[in-house]
């Protein structure tokens, strides 16, 4: 039986594909069409699942799209109609595409170029909020944990929790539209200077530099509830009442002002995007995340309580706050943490072939996502056009010479592109489309800055580090293999890894394990070997685009740039 | 009688007199069957919006009542209370309920309750209906008969939301995204 899953008109279009229960391929739409975030229809990454399954659209038994215009609907018509000012401006702003609809089994046609009674699917709409529920949880290999789903929004609903069981997902609370803590944490990013989609990163990276001395004012702005919810106040938004205009002329998609004149009353005027950062900005974004926190925790607490579970699955946008995510066991009763790697919304796709795999259809749960290698690979035999017609130096090498050549050019302070296997499903490069360097030189993060990355300069870089090493390097032990964790690095470490030691002495590291990737921890391993340390600095392959997919795209991107060797696949490549 | 139910009944007024003209919301759900709580906010969220300009009828069985309360409830928890009211009309067998139907200036129901209702076509009615997708749709007939031209833009008002949501998919932007 075969599953398509789609997460289209949110940010991060995707597909996923299943086949009896196991996942077969899933990617983003942005790494094929190269535009970053891609909000529309993600028509060649479904094109690549039917590739990569080796069937039709005609052999599709099922399809979904995580998206449920049902639900909710009678609170959505409520929401127009009594608070939103003015029946037809309203209708007029809403309406204004209205022509341009058209159904799943119409676009899905239209998208692979077929006719539409060419499908023998059945088709669903899995709302938004159980999709991401069931990305985690029915993926997890938890047999029983509490859920937890937060982000924006999606089908009128910011956050949903519950619990999950064998097959069932039983939702026991959430949280409508307008409150969402995802929306503050969008809103102070506009008011940080930060308003591309997908900047709330930025924002967490920044938090450090700060002091939380506005968290009495957030702690206005966000309140939590006795029920474990919580609420918005209002006056500092827009959202509610004038709606926010989501646009996606060219395929990235770009997000209205979302925070009103209050918040400039209150926080003082906005920063511009460009503008040096003075300290009073590092402030609010501290403040922002240390109450993102406390209101994380508040829900988890509850859902703990309502629950008794000790082990949690956690999906939605801000499941990528990873220092968030890195608190949970610390600051809560949970003790095993689950967050799926595509946690934001291209990982609903996923959650929609298992919400009909496992929840509609019952079949029984045989899948464990214990890594995000899920996109497109191509062999050596392909690659091998790609590094002939650049005309650079290369040689053929194999795994285990290949692995050594790369870790000693990391020790010796090269810029490494290492470009293997399949590509990850999610935003985070996790060793197979990842540029790597050596953690140990402090100046790094500044020549990685300069020659490719052109980052933010306060922003951090993340480390691999191999699994069974953890505890020498962190405070935490509990794995982190999608680099959705947070940990305080050990005090007497920090001065060993400073490329990879944020202002705060912590890191995002990613564990990596032999069993998921072993030619990047041989690579680690290599690299350990040479310099007794067995950690990397790992970003990903990319300058200011999505992440590379292709071996041309690796290539382009490496003659773009300074970076000074490549590994293609079995070839190395220099310049 | 609980909070809830109290507060549905000050938003909502109950009453067994009501003045011309008057609309009927006929659920066959309510008066036959037994509903399921989802079927009915759809239908009963749009009944209170509409109420705010003119007043309802609402023929159901005894044995549904508590269960309409309670979607009330849901549907009026922490909104402005603005009605002319909606009455509950008993009825001990469906044909009962469809007297009221022919004087009414406007009916509000289902695809079966417009199948089980001949000989109502020039009546001015807002139908909910299925899309093949199974999503929830709003067709509106003779809506020119409607003098009150707020009642009628708030009518088309509801159905574009709730066509257009149900429709599925906007394939191009710009779009404004709201939930």
């Amino acid at each position: 039986m075969y599953i398509l899953g789609i997460n289209a008109y949110h940010g991060d279009a995707s597909a996923a594909i299943v086949h009896d229960g196991k996942l077969v391929a899933a990617a983003e739409e942005e790494r094929f069409n190269r535009k970053k975030h891609c909000a529309g229809f993600p028509a060649l990454a479904i094109r690549y699942c039917l590739e990569a399954a080796g069937i039709t659209p005609a052999e599709l038994d099922h399809v979904g799209i995580s998206r449920d215009p049902s639900a909710h609907l009678h609170k959505k018509i409520l929401f127009s109609i009594t608070r939103l000012s003015g029946l037809s401006g309203l209708i007029a702003a809403r309406l204004a595409n209205a022509a341009k609809v058209r159904n799943l089994r119409d676009e899905l046609a239209r998208s692979l170029d077929v006719p539409t009674d060419s499908f023998r699917a059945q088709f669903h709409n899995v709302e938004h909020h159980k999709a991401h529920m069931a990305s985690c949880f029915l993926v997890s290999g938890f047999d029983k944990a509490a859920i937890l789903s937060i982000d924006g929004f999606g089908d009128f609903i910011s956050t949903m929790w519950g619990q999950g069981e064998g097959n069932r997902i039983d939702v026991l609370g959430e949280i409508e539209y307008p409150h969402s803590v995802g929306i503050v944490y969008t809103a102070t990013s506009q008011y940080l200077g930060f308003p591309k989609y997908g900047d709330e990163g930025k924002v967490m990276g920044l938090a450090p530099y700060g002091q939380p001395r506005f968290l009495e004012q957030f702690r206005d702005i966000v309140q939590t509830e006795r029920d474990g919810g919580f609420k918005l106040n209002l006056d500092y938004f827009l959202h509610h009442s004038e709606g926010v205009e989501m646009t996606w002329d060219d395929g990235s998609p770009t997000i209205g002002r979302i925070f009103s004149d209050k918040f400039i009353e209150t926080f003082g005027p906005a920063r511009q995007n460009g503008v040096p950062l003075a300290a009073h900005y590092e402030d609010v974004a501290a403040s922002l995340q240390a109450r993102l926190e406390e209101v994380g925790f508040h829900v988890l607490k509850h859902l703990h309580q309502k629950t008794g579970s000790k082990r949690l699955a956690l999906a939605g946008g801000v499941a990528f706050n990873s220092v968030m995510n890195g608190k949970i066991l610390l600051n809560t009763p949970f003790e095993e943490v689950y967050v799926q790697p595509a946690a934001g919304d291209a990982g609903t796709a996923l959650g929609v072939c298992y919400w009909i795999e496992n929840v509609l259809l019952q079949r029984p749960r045989a899948f464990i996502m214990g890594h995000a290698y899920t996109g497109p690979e191509y062999k050596n035999g392909q690659i091998e056009r790609v590094v002939h017609s650049s005309g650079l130096k290369h040689r053929l090498l194999d795994d285990a010479e290949l692995t050594r050549a790369a870790a000693q050019a990391i020790a010796d302070g090269k810029i490494v592109g290492w470009f293997q296997g399949r590509m990850e499903f999610g935003p985070r490069a996790l060793g197979n489309r990842s540029i790597v360097v050596d953690p140990r030189r402090p100046d790094m993060k500044d020549i990685l800055n300069a020659r490719i990355k052109k980052r933010e300069p306060f922003r951090p870089f993340a480390p691999s580090i191999l699994e069974e090493r953890i505890a020498e390097y962190f405070e935490q032990t509990h794995p982190a293999p999608s680099m959705l964790m947070v940990y305080q690095i050990k005090p007497e470490k920090r001065a060993a890894i400073p490329a990879v030691t944020h202002v705060d002495g912590s890191g995002r590291l990613q564990t990596v394990s032999h069993e998921t990737n072993p030619l990047y921890y041989q690579l680690i391993r290599e690299f350990d070997r040479i310099t007794g340390v067995p950690v990397v600095l790992n970003t990903s392959f990319n300058e200011d685009e999505p992440i590379v997919c292709t071996p041309d795209q690796a290539m382009d991107c490496f003659q773009r740039t300074r970076m000074d060797v490549l590994f293609l696949g079995n070839y190395m490549v220099e310049r | 009688m609980a909070a809830g139910a109290q507060a549905t009944q000050a938003a909502v007024h109950v009453s067994r007199r009501v003045e011309k003209p008057y609309a009927v919301l006929l659920l066959p759900a309510v008066l036959t069957g037994t509903p399921q709580k989802q079927e009915l906010f759809l239908p009963l969220t749009l009944a209170y919006l509409l109420s705010a300009h003119i007043a309802f009828r609402f023929p159901l069985r005894e044995s549904a009542l508590p269960l309409v309360e309670r979607v009330f409830d849901d549907i009026l928890n922490g909104l402005p209370k603005e009605s002319k009211g909606i009455c509950y009309q008993s009825v001990d067998r469906a044909e009962r309920a469809s007297v009221l139907v022919p004087q009414s200036s406007l009916l509000l129901t289902d695809e079966r309750g417009l199948h089980e209702l001949p000989g109502c076509e020039r009546l001015p009615a807002a139908v909910i209906s299925r899309s093949e997708a199974n999503q929830s749709l709003l067709r509106l007939r003779n809506l020119e008969k409607i003098d009150d031209l707020v009642l009628r833009a708030k009518l088309a008002g509801c159905a574009q939301l709730i066509n257009v949501q149900s429709g599925g998919f906007i394939t191009e932007g710009p779009f404004s995204l709201s939930w």
